[in-house]
């Protein structure tokens, strides 16, 4: 499934039209967004589904947005990005890093973006990569993954273990 | 110090003995200990995550299970038990084990230079 390119399918209902043929403009409705016009007014009729997946998808826009310029303005000039700053956690890669971070992020924004997969799938990538600047950053992670390990044989988990 | 065999939740017991297909062992004995003081407090969540590790280490689960990005901790993979809890492993599909590097709080990064924010 495809993103629609326009909002409106040209589609229009007076309010009269929506009082006494309510049932036809509805279902009208449930394909896409149809206007309901009353004087010089005009609304929108859609699926609150759709209406819901719109806000999604100009929220996640704004967020793609900041991110690209987070990249472009600090981490391509060599400088780092200020404390505070929203992404402020993309310090902890390096460019090639983040060029695989916009990539990624790119990607799963345009399958968003196109219905083929859900907005919570786009950010659950952005949600992992902040995660994992979390994990590079983290002193404790890195004295965990650090620790003196005795090459032994590996033992299998056991159930006698005590709880 | 050798590492030593990830302690099992009381609910993972069962539902693990006849479908496990990996290994999970712990780095060393303090991150073992910091795993059974996972259980005891998440031990749902925790004997889930046993269960996962044992069997499906390697499949990922938007926003829970999945591999870190980046080049620090390339190959391991961050398991979110609860919404405070971390487990990272390190899985190694050549031999079928994953070991366990950490179990706890949610690690907190490194504290920024006082002068970062210039």
């Amino acid at each position: 499934m495809s993103a629609p390119t326009t909002v409106f399918g040209d589609e229009i209902f007076t309010a009269t039209d929506l009082n006494r043929r309510a049932g036809h403009v509805l279902d009208e409705a449930t394909n896409r967004p149809v206007t309901i016009t009353r004087n010089d007014e005009a609304f929108a009729l859609l699926n609150r589904k759709d209406a819901a997946r719109m806000v999604e998808a100009a929220s996640n826009a704004k967020l793609m947005v900041d991110l690209v310029t987070a990249i472009s303005t600090y981490s391509l000039a060599g400088q780092q990005i200020p404390v505070g700053h929203v992404f402020e956690w993309l310090n902890a890669f390096d460019i090639d890093e983040l060029k695989t971070l916009l990539a990624e992020v790119h990607l799963s924004f345009r399958r968003a973006g196109d219905g083929e997969i859900s907005w919570d799938d786009f950010e659950a990538v952005l949600h992992e990569w902040h995660e994992s600047a979390i994990a590079a950053r983290s002193n404790t992670l890195a004295a965990a993954f650090s620790a003196p390990s005795e090459e032994i044989q590996l033992t299998q988990p056991t159930l006698t273990a005590t709880h | 110090m050798p590492e030593e065999s990830l302690a099992v939740p009381p609910k993972a017991e069962q539902s693990t003995t006849a479908g496990a297909v990996w290994t999970v062992v712990a780095r060393n004995e303090r991150v073992n200990r910091a795993w059974k003081d996972l259980t005891k407090t998440a031990g749902e969540n925790a004997a889930k995550c046993y269960d996962y590790l044992c069997t499906t280490p390697m499949v990922p689960k938007p926003r829970r299970i999945f591999p870190l990005r980046g080049k620090k901790y390339a190959g391991a993979w961050e398991y979110e038990v609860t919404g405070g809890d971390r487990v990272f492993y390190v899985p190694d599909p050549k031999l079928k084990k994953v070991t366990v590097y950490y179990a706890g709080p949610h690690p907190e990064p490194a504290p920024l230079p006082p002068d970062s924010s210039a």
